[in-house]
């Protein structure tokens, strides 16, 4: 190699480091499942549990990586329980409303669907591998196979089964012998050699042979073979059979007298299990032990030479199985925390000792919320912002100066193999444009408040309250303060999870937000408490809209005390409201139009939306919230809106409502309102003397999945474009950008050139919007939805980038957004590799060529001399 | 004598020892079998009852009607399908939803990727399906189940009005067919990005034609090959080289030639380029006589 190829590698590897910095996807998906009710070991390394969010899941546990296998979500179920087949590959799960469910527990697949197969009476049991046998409906014996249900005995109280290769054996209470086969056809009950079994005195049942207290029974040859062990006997494959008395175990093959293998143990024998098909094995468990004893070619050959025993100790307390894979390993689980199972697995010759932690919070009122900054990068990121109005002079050295400082931190931190919390904060993009942001919620369960990372989903902070204040009304966050409003209390945090104050107030009944002031209102009178004054003294009068079930109020609040203003009473319903948020920035005015007139938008900070249900009407009105005058009201005659699903949203000039309705079609709708202002004055007009003359267009759409909730994007300055939310029933979060909800598509003529410059993207209307799978935020990860599952969105300081997250019990999501593309950001596609690839190939072409290039110089040099 | 509580099924290869309830391989009862005995002796005690509630629990599967439908056309392999959270299990990713006027349902899609509703009144009902990971190539049906408890299928795409052509009657043997028709890209494709970048750039001609690509490597290969050898078996490059003597000696004759009689002529090419102002050079001579020449 020759220095210049190093040097090569060296820039490369340079460069490379740099740009993998951000190269890191900005999306996260964190399901949780919720704390264990009930579990059952697979494996040393995995094992299924039913969790008290209703979630079947299988969760695999290898070197330092925990991690959810599958998970089944039967909250729309009321499960009772479930069951593990005896070779662990499947699983049945059966309800109150008697439907019962085949799992594959290797991929969480349903293998069988039962719908109203009844009650089940009795713990099912598994015939022909995928076969569930169950009592059921009371008093029936059911086998239930591929989608279908045979009725096996009906009157029963209680039965044993076994199978012998193609052929199952039924016992029933009244000591009815039924036989089975895999279809589900029945031969009718038979007495065995004309004599009566006895139920009770059954002891055990495997291959065709029932052994009772005191005879064996061989159900295919109908022959009855006596013996004098009484109840301290099992059966074992291969017509072997165990006996247990005191501290002795013998192994005997039915009709011999002669012990195959006996062996005493230290302590009295005061359980034995068994089980026989990769290794089969007789567990015999004493007070303070469990001995394993391995018969895989005993029960074959015969021979007890190569009988092995294993002795691992016992500890009551925690569930312990045995498992074979390529060994027979002792595993031992138990639960150290609700969200927390520890795994301890040995064999001969190995152990292991894992614990899976579960994520789970029981969130409430989630707040997206910029991370704490530091003093050093509000300084750094101050003087990027002003750059522009310094001397030209200056701000280049300014800049020069922090692009070496950068390069001086990242050197730094190269050579020492460590980035120190300072050097990383300065270098990183995320804290520099605050594109990482903290999810806030309120965690229920350890009543604790709790932070998540937004870009990592890597718990930032959390603070548990000390004392309890009950149930959350809400969270409000204002000038990097964090309000978590509770019935009787109020607590403040900072960014970094610190309790700046506590206060216990007398019954809370809401909190709110007005003109960056943070008021609390208490129940059952008309006072409220300011929590925080705004530093902004322009708006001294602060107004506040509730909306109840019947009418919507406004008030205005003066001296801690909320006086009525105006009170409007809808003819039907209230559906639901929403004022128009405040955080959201409108940067222009209007529309310019292609010819050079503007079209005014509609711009009233104070808007009310209100839907309501008349009839077989679904009204929009929105009003003024302070003055309480209806500015607009558009109907709908539709029949048979499903009102569990409307979810509204409003921005700037528009508001985007969603229902289901079933006539005469189920289907999505989605409607669009833009409003603009035919009358638009150049003065500031107050809400009492506005002259507007509002002129709306109206757009209904339909998309093709369930819509479940609505959310507006917003950036700082509201300059890039807006899209929608729409969070859909089969989880999907898809970003619609409002160009495709626009009111003024063309819909009764030919669109026209003009048409195409009067609007951004001005496309002919069509009311199905098309299904793109690009557009769906969270990709390939599902995210559970639920009715309350909220979605936020904070901007960041990057114009085209916000930060999006979903939350709900189940799981937590959050990526970033880019309705106008990465216009100021290198977008996460950007191929880096590719770049320098073609930058080496350009390098290494020069290389090459150079020489060539000098000898066509020489040469023509030659050849000029020659003439 | 009740401790021994042997293991009653066979291909098992896991033994639980529980201590919530050892139902179903154990001697003692079951919790409930206590409620159910005064239960079965009321039962038992009307035979008409118990016979009429089989007959009724039979008949319920058969009668009313009923929805079968499979997935057609998924693909071989998971293969270029992006595995979700829940693995490569695509049915729980599958949302099926039964809408009438009286009731809707979401119908679970078993491994096979097969479903089924029963037990429904006559009437009109949607069923609309959404795969996660599959493109379908009509995701909605109108249901008729008609009071002879004859159900059929009729294709409804959402916002058009209902494909009558396509009413099929549909039963166990003769289920709905939901086709797949693609999978779903979450991603924008980034893989193929470099050839693409190679067919659109002006040398583009080249790879876009299979013969042109065909010489382009071939010559390609010769061109390099020489210089490979040279590397990989410097006695072969030897070899070759001197089973070419003409062409050898003739460069060699050349060199001789040109270099003999003005080995002080070298430095022109560096010279003419640098310019005049470099005056330091040995031979300012030459360039006068090149400049010269131009002129």
């Amino acid at each position: 190699m020759k220095p210049w190829s190093f040097f090569l590698w060296y820039l490369c590897s340079v460069v490379s480091a740099t740009f993998m910095e951000d190269a890191f996807v900005r999306d996260w998906l964190k399901p949780l499942v919720g704390s264990v009710e009930k579990f059952d070991i697979l494996s040393p390394l995995s094992i299924v549990a039913w969790t008290d969010l209703s979630q079947l899941v299988k969760l695999n546990v290898e070197e330092n990586n925990t991690h959810v296998d599958w998970r089944v979500d039967l909250s729309q179920k009321p499960i009772v329980d479930y069951k593990l087949s005896p070779n662990n590959q499947f699983l049945v799960s059966y309800d109150s409303n008697g439907d019962v469910d085949l799992w594959e527990t290797s991929t969480g697949s349903l293998i069988q669907h039962h719908k109203n197969a009844g009650l089940v009476e009795k713990n099912p049991g598994f015939l022909y591998e995928t076969g569930i046998i169950t009592l059921s409906g009371g008093d029936l014996v059911l086998l239930l196979n591929n989608g279908d249900r045979k009725l096996i005995a009906p009157g029963v109280k209680d039965f044993r089964f076994c199978q012998q290769t193609d052929l199952a054996y039924i016992v029933t209470n009244h000591g009815d012998v039924f036989t089975v086969s895999a279809d589900g056809s029945t031969i009718s009950p038979s007495t065995v050699g004309g004599h009566d079994i006895k139920y009770l005195e059954i002891i055990d049942m495997k291959d065709g042979v029932i052994a009772t207290t005191s005879e064996f029974i061989k159900l295919e040859s109908e022959t009855t073979i006596a013996h004098s062990f009484h109840e301290k006997v099992g059966l074992l494959s291969n017509g072997y059979f165990y006996t247990a008395i005191g501290s002795k175990l013998e192994i005997v093959k039915i009709g011999s007298d002669v012990p195959v293998f006996t062996h005493s143990f230290e302590e009295d024998i005061k359980n034995v299990e068994t089980k026989d098909s990769v290794a089969a094995f007789v567990a015999v468990y004493t007070a303070t032990d469990v001995h394993i004893v391995v018969l895989n070619d005993l029960l074959i050959t015969g021979v007890s030479d190569a009988v092995n025993i294993q002795t691992h100790s016992l500890n009551k307390a925690v569930k312990s199985t045995i498992s074979c894979n390529d060994h027979i390993w002792f595993v031992e689980a138990h639960t150290t925390s609700p969200t927390a199972i520890r795994l301890a697995s040995s064999s001969q010759d190995y152990t292991d000792d894992k614990t899976i932690i579960l994520d789970h919070y029981s969130g409430r009122s989630f707040l997206l919320v910029d991370k704490p900054q530091s003093e050093g990068s509000k300084i750094l990121f101050h003087s990027v912002l002003n750059a522009g109005d310094q001397f030209v002079l200056t701000s280049w050295l300014l800049r020069i100066k922090r692009h070496l400082s950068e390069l001086g931190a990242y050197l730094s931190s190269f050579a020492t193999h460590s980035v120190s919390p300072a050097t990383s904060e300065t270098f990183s993009r995320e804290s520099q444009f605050g594109l990482g942001k903290l999810l806030a919620f309120y965690d229920t369960q350890i009543n604790s408040v709790i932070a998540l990372e937004s870009e990592s989903g890597k718990v930032s902070w959390t603070t548990s309250l000390q004392r309890g204040f009950g149930d959350l009304i809400t969270a409000i966050d204002s000038n990097d303060v964090l309000y978590f409003v509770f019935e009787s209390g109020v607590v403040k945090f900072d960014l970094n999870g610190k309790i700046l104050k506590e206060e216990t107030l007398p019954l809370v009944r809401s909190a709110f937000k007005v003109n960056g002031n943070v008021f609390v209102r208490f129940a059952n009178s008309k006072n409220v408490k300011v929590l925080e004054l705004s530093k902004d003294s322009s708006q001294p009068i602060n107004y506040l809209v509730e909306a109840g079930k019947q009418s919507i109020t406004g008030f205005e609040v003066k001296d801690e005390h909320l006086m009525q203003t105006w009170s409007h009473i809808p003819k039907g319903r209230i559906i639901t409201s929403l004022s128009m948020p405040s955080y959201h920035q409108s940067a222009s005015a209007g529309i310019a139009r292609s010819d050079k007139t503007i079209l005014y938008k509609y711009l009233n900070r104070n808007l009310v939306a209100v839907l309501t249900e008349v009839k077989n009407q679904l009204v929009l009105e929105l009003l003024d919230g302070i003055t309480g005058s209806q500015v607009f009201i558009q109907k709908h005659d539709v029949a048979n809106i499903d009102y569990t699903t409307i979810s509204l949203t409003m921005a700037d000039n528009w508001i985007v409502y969603s229902y289901y309705v079933s006539e005469p079609y189920w289907e999505q709708r989605i409607t669009v309102v833009d409003l603009f202002d035919e009358n638009h004055s150049a003065v500031a007009q107050s809400a009492f003397n506005s002259t507007s003359a509002i002129q709306a267009s109206s757009k209904t759409f339909i998309y093709s999945e369930r819509i479940v909730s609505l959310t507006s994007t917003y950036s700082k300055h509201g300059i890039t474009l807006k899209s929608i939310i729409a969070l859909t029933a089969n989880g999907r979060a898809v970003e619609l950008p409002k160009f495709i909800l626009n009111s003024r598509r063309i819909d009764d003529r030919e669109i026209k050139q003009n048409d195409l410059l009067d609007d951004f993207r001005m496309l002919a209307y069509d009311p199905v919007i098309p299904k793109v799978g690009a557009q769906v935020l969270n990709h390939v990860d599902k995210i559970l939805v639920t009715r309350d599952t909220k979605v936020l969105v904070k901007d960041t300081e990057l114009e085209s980038t916000s930060v999006v997250c979903v939350a709900n019990d189940f799981n937590i999501f959050c990526s970033t957004i880019q309705p106008s593309l990465s216009y100021d950001v290198l977008s996460s596609k950007f191929d880096k590799f590719k770049l320098l690839v073609t930058m080496a190939i350009l390098l290494v072409a020069y290389l090459i060529t150079k020489p060539f290039v000098a000898s066509k110089k020489l040469n023509s040099q030659w050849i000029e001399d020659d003439i | 004598m009740s401790e021994l509580k042997p293991y009653n099924n066979t291909d098992t290869c896991t033994i639980e020892k529980k201590f919530r309830d050892g139902a179903f391989y154990t001697r003692e009862p079951h919790p409930h079998t206590t409620l159910l005995v005064s239960r079965n002796s009321l039962r038992e005690s009307t035979d008409s009852m118990l016979s009429f509630t089989v007959l009724l629990y039979l008949l319920s599967v058969a009668v009313a009607g009923s929805v079968y439908g499979r997935f057609t056309g998924l693909p071989e392999t998971s293969r270029g399908i992006a595995p979700g959270r829940n693995g490569l299990n695509f049915q729980s990713r599958i949302l099926i939803q039964l809408e009438g006027s009286t009731k809707s349902e979401a119908i679970p899609v078993d491994k096979k990727f097969k479903f089924r509703a029963l037990g429904l009144d006559p009437g009109l009902y949607q069923l609309s399906i959404d795969s996660y990971d599959f493109e379908l190539k009509n995701s909605k049906w109108q249901i008729e189940v008609s009071n002879e408890d004859e159900t059929a299928a009729v294709e409804h795409a959402t916002g058009k009005p209902l494909n009558v052509t396509s009413r099929a009657i549909i039963s166990a043997e003769n289920p709905l067919e939901v086709k797949v028709v693609g999978t779903t890209q979450y991603y924008e494709d980034l893989e193929g990005g470099l050839s693409k970048m190679l067919q659109d750039s002006p040398f583009g001609f080249i790879f876009r034609n299979r013969t042109y690509t065909t010489i382009f490597v071939v010559c390609l290969i010769t061109m390099a090959l020489p210089y490979v050898l040279l590397f990989v078996n410097p006695e072969l490059a030897e070899q070759i080289n001197q089973k070419q003597p003409p062409a050898k000696y003739v460069v060699k004759e050349e060199v001789e030639v040109l270099s003999k009689p003005q080995p002080q002529q070298r430095p022109p090419s560096q010279v003419s380029q640098r310019g005049a102002s470099q005056s330091s050079l040995p031979a300012p001579r030459v360039p006068a006589q090149g400049s010269k020449r131009r002129a």
